[in-house]
């Protein structure tokens, strides 16, 4: 018999015999893509962890294929068979790709519900196969060297463990990194697994590293879910993108220092319509006396340009005036509290002759992911987004405009659709006018993850204009009959550290 | 023709433990071949060294002329191999299991499986998980039966097998091995059941070849005398005679005897020893034989103590 009907004389037989588990795998895939498309409702509501399940579910199915011809037992029926070690091997791992395969699936037919686009297959791809086929096949691995079902699980459950344990401190993986890394364990693995099989004496190291190699193929998933690569390390960011942001330290007299804080103003300016993130600012302190202190300040903050992140992207679409104003591009100033420590306290505060700021900048900008016409129950999808309007009231009143949208959301790999960081806005083309909405509430918020790689987030917001926005709209009628929403989401532009540098005068 | 030809094989489980130390034996195609030895005496590990389930230390064994590494010869259906313990896949019923492995075996004989199946009593649509013990091995050597491999090598196969299956699966592989050619080379600690049906043997003790060859050439040369006499004769005959194993009671002593290196004729050992009342040499079962050379290894320290 030729090799390659070996690999299928196995896997028809590993069919066979793993067919109840393999039917609870399946079953649950059809759980997590009917979750995934709301179908029926009741399925959204269950608060399973369905994704857990599924994975689960194709971990203890390739634990029970591989465990049927362990590779090191002597009294294993494949041994003793004209069957070649390479060729049970390759079953097994043909068996770990249908397992990958029938995931795929669900998943396609879970995105097409989503509107399903090139790039959502991609990213899909990105959060579903590395993670999942190195999870299996540390599953695979470790089964090939533990006697029983028992002791992989345990093994399995170890591995996990200490994955979460391990405190990652650098969170940042460029996508670069997590394709070798991920093609380097792929190979590795697989060809140890392979070798598994064609070199069965069972010594201790070789033992030992199987394992080891197994728990480590493990941990990568774990990790990959955790550090990334997130949604905004999908693509290159340009760093040019943080050329126009300007930061300043516009103060020219002594900054206050009080109560051990030394309050330090630092002046923005950014294109109209970005967020600006400033994070981990640390301050070098020069003295009258030549002397130098290091300082540093807790937390983070965000700043939002006079209009949002939202309003650019619409405006360059709809060509449209906003209700209330535009707003105007101007510098913001912020005070941040740098602690001094008791010690410097007294040399520091009222001496200071120069400033050094050093921030880790992020600038996010605006994209609009999804329309909805306000009129009735209307419903509408985009990549990653559904929305369904389920209240809209226009009234010529104070507030003018109020509206309940139901709002859904997939994360695809880490590349999370936050909810709430979605802007609002009502559009009206016709009039040629745009009046931006605030999501003061929200509520029945919910996540779950529906497939590896897959997580699935609601919410319901009511939408009201912002408060300076308050003003009465004109043609209310043109408004209730083509007014449509348009929902926004950040995008991360670009990142980076920055340092700016100023002379204190007296 | 030597179909298994066995050269200073060793091999040393870890912590050092020796399995086995330089055993060399071989058996003619066609042969039916005892492996005997007390637990632990290396039957098995020699086995799976044949088979190439186990890579020796030093050494080779050559199956068919064939170097058997890495289980080549299992790949290539030269060699087929059952033991007690085997994982058959329990999930399919015996029916699946014999045409899943019909495609595998280019020698697969479906009839003699049938018949084989019918001869043991088998039912093909139970599930393997289902059988009994006994049956359990009986479907494991159906398989192995049926294959007609050149070499079939069996690790204890009656283990959990009444007496009356055990004749049937002797006869069944008896006839199989003379219809096909087989050369079956057998461990079992049921020597008395299995000694009818073997043409060779080879006992091992601690890891160690003690004796092998054709099980009538070790007949001839093992012989158990018994002589009846007084003291200072049985005491010279004692002393002067080769003997594996000796049994003293009163006036009587018996001795389990070595051709090659003692006399085993009758009228000469009347010559000797003219003032013994009687002596009589008689045959030796296999049973007896392998019992003899067991106890001998264990008590040789004591051995001229005992003289």
């Amino acid at each position: 018999m030729s090799w390659l009907r070996q690999v299928r004389h196995v896997f028809t037989r590993d069919l066979r015999r793993t067919r109840m588990a393999l039917g609870t795998y399946v079953l649950m895939l059809c759980v997590a893509v009917a979750r995934a498309v709301e179908w029926p409702p009741i399925m959204r509501d269950a608060t399973v962890a369905v994704g857990v399940l599924v994975v689960l579910c194709a971990a203890v199915v390739v634990a029970v294929a591989v465990l049927a011809d362990q590779p090191i037992r002597a009294d294993a029926f494949w041994a003793i068979q004209p069957l070649q070690a390479s060729a049970v091997a390759a079953s097994k791992l043909v068996y770990v790709l249908l397992l990958l395969l029938l995931c795929g699936v669900a998943m396609l037919v879970a995105l097409s519900f989503w509107n399903l686009q090139p790039l959502d297959v991609y990213t899909a791809s990105i959060g579903l196969f590395p993670t999942l086929t190195l999870l299996l096949l540390g599953v695979a691995m470790i089964a090939t060297v533990c006697g029983d079902f028992t002791r992989v699980g345990v093994v399995v459950a170890a591995a996990i463990g200490i994955a979460f344990l391990i405190d990652m401190r650098q969170p940042e993986m460029t996508l670069g990194t997590y394709w070798a890394l991920a093609l380097l364990l792929l190979l590795g693995c697989t060809a140890l697994f392979v070798q598994r099989y064609r070199d069965r004496r069972s010594r201790l190291i070789a033992r030992g590293a199987t394992l080891g190699t197994g728990m480590v193929v493990m941990l990568f998933p774990v990790f990959a879910a955790r550090v990334g690569p997130g949604g905004s390390n999908l693509g290159s960011v340009p760093r040019h993108t943080l050329d126009e942001v300007a930061l300043s330290l516009p103060a020219v007299a002594m900054p206050t220092c009080e109560n051990g804080r030394l309050i330090v103003p630092l002046g923005v300016v950014a294109p109209l319509g970005w967020r600006i993130g400033l994070m981990k600012p640390s301050l070098d302190v020069t003295l009258d006396d030549g002397g130098t202190v290091s300082l540093s300040a807790p937390g983070w903050m965000q700043l939002a340009g006079s209009q949002g992140p939202m309003l650019p992207t619409i405006r360059d679409r709809a060509n449209v005036s906003v209700i209330g104003g535009d707003g105007e591009q101007r510098e913001q100033r912020i005070q941040i509290a740098f602690v001094v420590p008791a010690a410097d306290s007294a040399r520091t505060c009222g001496r200071i002759a120069r400033l050094a700021m050093r921030l880790w900048v992020t600038t996010t900008t605006g994209t609009e992911v999804l329309r909805v016409p306000l009129q009735g129950p209307a419903r509408a999808a985009a990549p990653g987004y559904r929305a369904r309007v389920t209240a809209a009231t226009l009234e010529d009143a104070t507030v003018a405009i109020t509206a309940r949208v139901s709002m859904l959301s997939n994360e695809l790999a880490g590349q999370r659709n936050d909810l709430a960081a979605l802007d609002f806005a009502l559009l009206n083309q016709g009039r040629g006018e745009m009046v931006r909405l605030s999501s003061p509430r929200s509520e029945g918020g919910s996540s779950a993850s529906e497939l590896p790689g897959l997580r699935h987030m609601a919410s319901t917001v009511d939408l009201e204009p912002y408060t300076a926005r308050k003003t009465r709209l004109s043609g209310l009628q043109s408004w209730r009959d083509s007014a449509v929403l348009v929902v926004t989401a950040p995008v991360e532009r670009g990142r980076g550290w920055r340092q700016v540098e100023a002379v204190v005068s007296r | 023709m030597t179909d298994i030809a066995i050269e200073a094989v060793s091999y040393r489980y870890r912590r050092n433990a020796e399995a086995l130390h330089d055993v060399s034996f071989g058996a003619p195609s066609g042969a039916i071949l005892g492996l005997l030895g007390s637990n632990g005496a290396g039957k098995t590990t020699l086995l799976q060294c044949c088979a190439g389930l186990r890579a020796p230390d030093s050494g080779d064994v050559r199956i068919g002329g064939a170097a058997s590494a890495d289980r080549a010869l299992i790949v290539s259906g030269v060699i087929g191999y059952v033991a007690e313990g085997v994982r058959l896949p329990g999930e399919l019923t015996l029916g699946q299991l014999e045409r899943w492995l019909a495609p595998l075996h280019r020698r697969w004989d479906t009839n003699l499986a049938t018949s084989l199946r019918e001869r043991f009593g088998l039912d093909a649509s139970r599930r393997l998980a289902t059988l009994s013990r006994g049956e359990y091995m009986k479907a494991a050597l159906l398989c192995a039966l049926a294959a007609q491999p050149r070499v079939l090598l069996m690790d204890e196969p009656f283990t959990g097998i009444d007496a009356v299956s055990k004749d049937e699966i002797l006869r069944a592989m008896v006839a199989s091995a003379a219809g096909a050619g087989t050369t079956v080379m057998i461990a079992s600690h049921d020597i008395a059941e299995i000694e009818s049906a073997l043409s060779h043997t080879a006992i091992l003790t601690a890891g160690r070849l003690r004796v092998a060859g054709a099980l009538e050439q070790l007949r001839e040369r093992y012989r158990r005398i018994t002589m009846v006499g007084d003291e200072d004769v049985l005491a010279a005959f004692a002393r002067e005679q080769a003997w594996l194993e000796i049994q003293r009671a009163g006036r009587l002593v018996s001795i389990v005897a070595d051709g090659e290196r003692t006399p085993l004729d009758h009228a000469m050992l009347h010559r000797r020893f003219d003032g013994a009342d009687s002596i009589t040499v008689e045959d030796l079962s296999l049973r007896d034989l392998f019992s003899s050379l067991v106890r001998s290894t264990r008590t040789a320290p004591s051995r001229a103590e005992a003289a």
